[in-house]
């Protein structure tokens, strides 16, 4: 892959902003223009996940559409759905765009404002599902339901414990603690966690992210834009975005062989960089099961061993041999949806994280998005 | 592509215990997930009647029965008699 990250961009986090999506987006997207030395005129690519969706209520209030216009952009190439390799795989459809020679500056953006808009009686629910929607969610009422089904399966296989679980949503927390834009971050105790309320077995209300509204912005270049460029681009070192099983959160082969995995594996194929070559991790934890899972597929450890590895959280603390989701994941930062891990990628592989900065000056980083049969994944390396 | 009868009859892959009231009608419910005894790997999602939380066990034999829900006949699973796998 030849192409980089050229800058990145957020708008104010918070529960309840009250402010419109595409006010959030206009604000992370001039950031991001900004931070790669561009202006709105070098901007000839969008591509958005998931495009403009009506329901659940702030899940997704604008897309490309609306965004073009109001930046007054002159598009060559553009793309917006929900129909990708989770929500980073619109920044992978966007690196191939340009490297197919589609575009030069593609801006990709995610926004959410369900913070604002969570209390969802204020629409009426959808009174029918197709498609494989009609499989699962006919069923349950949240993917707390669908994810937690896998992970008691993972506690059953493995012997997988809460007290491990819970390791993801501590660190987490203690993370946040460092991170100014973080959502929660007063400090978690295990007995926090192990009496946090129930929501759907083995998962608490503390395995389940935290709605916000926030919009993230990265503008995509293509490998040779150099001299256009503020400073040189953190590299797309290898994407994956296979899937070889069914797109369902129920049928599939077994829980090592998950879209998660294909993914993976697709990313490492495509770059001579082994796990233990990772100098932080960004692993989607929209359910803190996620981050486990994700961690297997990534071959962090082995199959079924993600309870142990991030057991007390030393390994996976900000000193230790993985820092994990330095800024504090979906469920301590809220959730912005995918972006916000490959957004933390970024800000550590520039040095720019602050109190939460890795020491050491990393050089790779992982980045990882999405639950069930939505799966995408990225390594990145430092300009 | 079409619809193919199975015997209904299958094992528990997993579940999970859903206790928190979504609605505020204080409904709770067991979400599972059964492999069908036609075809490893072949699962259905639906909610699991007849069974204590405490007394569900993955492994365990279930059967679909259906239930009736605004005039539409929808697939749940039941605890069945029978070897558990």
């Amino acid at each position: 892959v030849t192409a980089v990250i050229s800058g990145a961009g957020q708008s104010r986090i918070g529960r309840r902003l009250g402010r419109s999506a595409l006010d959030l987006v206009v604000e992370a997207a001039q950031a991001a223009i900004v931070d790669a030395g561009l202006t709105r005129d070098d901007i000839d690519g969008l591509s958005t996940y998931p495009g403009l969706q009506m329901w659940p209520p702030g899940f997704s209030d604008v897309g490309a559409q609306e965004v073009m216009t109001a930046l007054g952009l002159r598009l060559s190439w553009f793309s917006g759905g929900s129909e990708a390799a989770a929500q980073i795989g619109s920044v992978i459809t966007a690196a191939h765009a340009v490297e197919a020679g589609a575009a030069r500056h593609v801006l990709c953006f995610r926004v959410v404002t369900a913070g604002s808009r969570r209390r969802q009686a204020d629409l009426p629910a959808p009174t029918h599902v197709s498609g494989v929607q009609q499989w699962t969610h006919t069923y349950g009422r949240s993917p707390a339901n669908w994810i937690g089904a896998l992970a008691q399966r993972h506690f059953h296989e493995y012997g997988t414990t809460r007290e491990q679980l819970g390791a993801i949503a501590l660190t987490d927390r203690r993370h946040a603690g460092l991170n100014p834009a973080a959502i929660y971050r007063d400090p978690l105790s295990m007995d926090d966690y192990l009496s946090s309320r129930m929501i759907s077995t083995p998962l608490t209300v503390l395995d389940c992210d935290v709605p916000v509204d926030g919009a993230t912005a990265f503008i995509v270049s293509i490998g040779d834009a150099g001299a256009d460029l503020r400073r040189p681009g953190v590299v797309i070192e290898a994407v994956g975005s296979a899937i070889h099983s069914a797109f369902s959160y129920d049928q599939f082969p077994d829980l090592q062989h998950l879209p998660a995995h294909d993914a993976a594996r697709a990313m490492w194929s495509g770059t001579d960089a082994s796990p233990a070559d990772v100098d932080v991790a960004c692993v989607y934890d929209g359910m803190s099961w996620l981050a486990m899972i994700w961690l297997e597929a990534l071959g962090f450890c082995g199959p079924g061993e993600s309870g142990a590895y991030v057991e007390g959280g030393a390994r996976i603390a900000l000193d230790g041999e993985l820092p994990f989701n330095p800024h504090g994941g979906q469920l301590s930062a809220g959730r912005l949806h995918g972006y916000g891990f490959l957004h933390e990628a970024y800000v550590q592989l520039r040095g720019e994280g602050g109190e939460r900065q890795v020491a050491g000056d990393p050089q790779l980083a992982v980045v990882s998005t999405g639950g069930g049969p939505f799966a995408g994944c990225m390594l990145l390396r430092s300009a | 592509v079409r619809p193919e009868v199975v015997s209904g009859a299958g094992t528990l892959y997993s579940y999970s215990h859903n206790v928190h009231d979504w609605t505020g009608d204080g409904e709770t419910f067991i979400y599972a997930l059964a492999e069908l005894d036609e075809q490893p790997g072949l699962r259905i999602s639906a909610y699991l009647r007849g069974g204590s939380p405490e007394h569900v066990r993955i492994g365990m034999p279930v059967r679909v029965d259906f239930e009736p829900q605004d005039g539409i006949w929808f697939p749940v699973l039941r605890p069945a008699e029978g070897k558990a796998s």
